[in-house]
């Protein structure tokens, strides 16, 4: 069996995005439940910087898709719709 | 420290000699030494602590090794450690390419007293789907600054975020907003921004410069056309609320980093005039003189080709070394085996002289260093070695390789230099006709020294014989005759003046029709 695709949501308490970004990103897991197995973890910035480094993260919000990745505010239907068509 | 008599090639190019990082310029704001040589001299102590510099130019303007030697000097210098963020090299070609100037960074690193963060493009494929900010990295940078304590950070270059992002005027207003938090914890940092050509207008493309608007840094890359040569500058722009100097001032990329040259900075200000005098070494010209030369002056002496110029800076050197004053011997024509030679001819020990310190002889094709190279050879070797008597010899083969305003600039910075330090200076400078003399000197430079004096050639009944003149002699009197000036194996003595010849300046005497010899 396939390793879990990992979704991560990079962002921070303190970024005017935050609210927007938390509510995107229940949406798209939702929305991706049952199309593949995946694990998920949000990141606030501010307290595991480390991992922005990690993973090269320079804005909020940035999710994370396996390899793929997606900048700004995200809408989850579009974001469904390219893993959907990548996959 | 390196012996000031080496080729300053072999010097390194972080300032060793400051005791700490912090200066205090004119006005109030502190400032922060970068640890490049030369360039905190035209910053006026360095770059505006806790602020952001942004510093500006082409591609292989020198933008990455300048921001990193000012983190290298940071810890190696004054105990302040760093960040450096890299937006287009990876760390590991970093460290490697840097290993280059004699930078251990994988120590630092292990150390922890340095940071990389990483900002090089993600190879994941990456689409903006909506409204962001830079908040991961600015946490980044935080991070990385505390995790290392640094109070300095370097970001090369910034110009490469902007192409990632499709809202450019977003960018520059987080990086406004990132600028401002480093500013609030005090960081001091470089930003470095890339100019697309020497002729662009702008400090940096992208509008950089209004996000750190405050202090800018303008490196220059250039051809120089007329001598075929590529030449490095820098330029301070702008430092908010404190002094710098404002001139384009030349920059080299050695072995060891970066080396500023400031220009000679010739000013009267505070400089002194001395009434002492002081022996040329040939008595019968102490007479000439009234007494020799004063002590922080400057004499040209202008002749053809072996007409006795060099044994005459010789005599001047010798002798004073002598009496315990120090001398620097700046020969751009002979070798140091030639002079030697030269000097035992005349029963002069030069070679023990150099030996015991009391000269400095220098021989140097003209061509190895730049005029501002030069200079500052000079500086260093004049402050080291105490010196109180000074020759170039000649000043003609600097002015064959260095353009005209350029050269200029060298002859009276140096002069300037040399007076305010109660240096005695002799100038020789070779002039091409051999018995006519048409002008004192070609370089046009007879007006900045306070003596001049004249070695020519003259034709009396059939025979060629020196003659030497005072042409000029500031604030003082002198002998206005012409003296027949002999060479033997003690070295140059006068004789009397060619009394009842006339037309001994056209180079061709003749005899005054019923003079009569006064003795």
């Amino acid at each position: 069996m396939a390793e879990p695709t990992k979704i991560l949501l990079f962002t921070s308490k303190s970024s005017i995005y935050f609210q927007v970004a938390m509510d995107e990103f229940q949406k798209l897991l939702k929305a991706l439940e049952g199309v593949q197995p995946f694990s998920y973890q949000v990141i606030d910035v501010t307290e595991q910087p480390e991992l922005a480094e990690q993973y090269k993260v320079e804005a909020l919000p940035t999710i994370v898709i396996g390899d793929k990745r997606f900048v700004g505010q995200p809408k989850a239907d579009d974001i469904v719709k390219i893993v959907r068509s990548g996959y | 420290m390196a012996d000031p008599a080496q080729p300053v090639i072999q010097g390194s190019a972080l300032q060793k000699t400051a005791a700490g990082s912090q200066f205090a310029s004119s006005s109030s704001l502190l400032k922060v030494k970068t640890g490049v040589e030369g360039f905190d001299e035209i910053a006026h102590g360095g770059i505006p602590q806790g602020r952001s510099t942004l510093i500006s130019g082409t591609s292989g303007s020198g933008k990455t090794i300048f921001s990193m030697q000012f983190l290298v000097a940071g810890i190696e210098i004054y105990a302040e450690n760093g960040v450096f963020v890299t937006f287009e090299e990876i760390p590991d070609d970093i460290i490697k390419n840097m290993l280059g100037f004699g930078w251990d960074l994988s120590r630092y690193l292990k150390e922890g007293k340095f940071a990389f963060v990483d900002a090089s493009p993600s190879e994941d494929e990456s689409v903006e789907v909506g409204e962001f900010d830079l908040g991961a990295f600015l946490a980044r940078l935080l991070h990385a600054v505390e995790k290392v304590g640094a109070k300095r950070m370097a970001i090369d270059s910034i110009s490469a975020l902007f192409p990632r992002y499709t809202d450019q005027a977003k960018i520059r207003r987080e990086l406004y907003r990132i600028a401002a938090k480093l500013k609030k914890i005090g960081i001091t940092t470089l930003i470095t921004a890339e100019k697309i050509g020497e002729a662009e207008g702008r400090v940096g493309r992208f509008g950089v410069e209004e996000f750190v608007s405050d202090n800018v840094i303008l490196l220059h890359n250039y051809l120089d056309e007329e001598h075929r040569d590529r030449r490095r500058s820098i330029e301070i722009l702008k430092f908010r609320g404190t002094s710098h100097e404002t001139q384009d001032t030349p920059l080299l990329v050695r072995s060891d980093g970066i080396n500023v040259f400031p220009r000679p900075k010739p000013s009267y200000a505070g400089q002194k005039s001395s009434t002492v005098k002081i022996t040329t070494g040939i008595g019968q010209l102490d007479q000439m003189l009234f007494g020799g030369y004063y002590e922080d002056s400057v004499t040209l002496i202008s002749g053809p080709s072996g007409v006795g110029k060099t044994v005459l800076a010789l005599q001047f050197m010798v002798e004073g070394a002598r009496k315990g004053e120090n001398g620097l011997f700046f020969a751009f024509e002979e070798s140091q085996e030639q002079l030697y030679r030269n000097a035992e001819s005349f029963g002069w020990q030069l070679r023990e002289l150099v030996k015991e310190g009391k000269v400095k002889l220098i021989c140097s094709v003209p061509e190895e260093l730049k005029a501002e190279e030069h200079y500052k050879r000079i500086k260093d070797i004049v402050e080291a070695a105490h010196v109180k008597r000074f020759v170039i010899d000649s000043l003609s083969a600097l002015e064959r390789i260095y353009a005209p305003n350029k050269f200029r600039e060298f002859v009276i910075g140096l002069n300037v230099y040399l007076k305010n330090k109660g240096v005695t200076s002799l100038i020789t400078d070779t002039i091409s006709t051999l018995l006519d003399v048409s002008e004192i000197t070609e370089s046009n430079l007879s007006t900045m020294a306070d003596n001049v004096i004249l070695i020519k050639y003259v034709e009396v009944e059939g025979k060629i014989k020196r003659a030497l003149a005072v042409i000029k002699a500031r604030a003082s009197e002198h002998d206005k005759q012409l003296h027949e000036l002999v060479i033997d194996n003690k070295g140059i003595s006068l004789g009397k003046g060619f009394l009842g010849l006339e037309n001994l300046m056209g180079g061709s005497a003749k005899r005054i029709e019923g003079f009569k010899n006064p003795e």
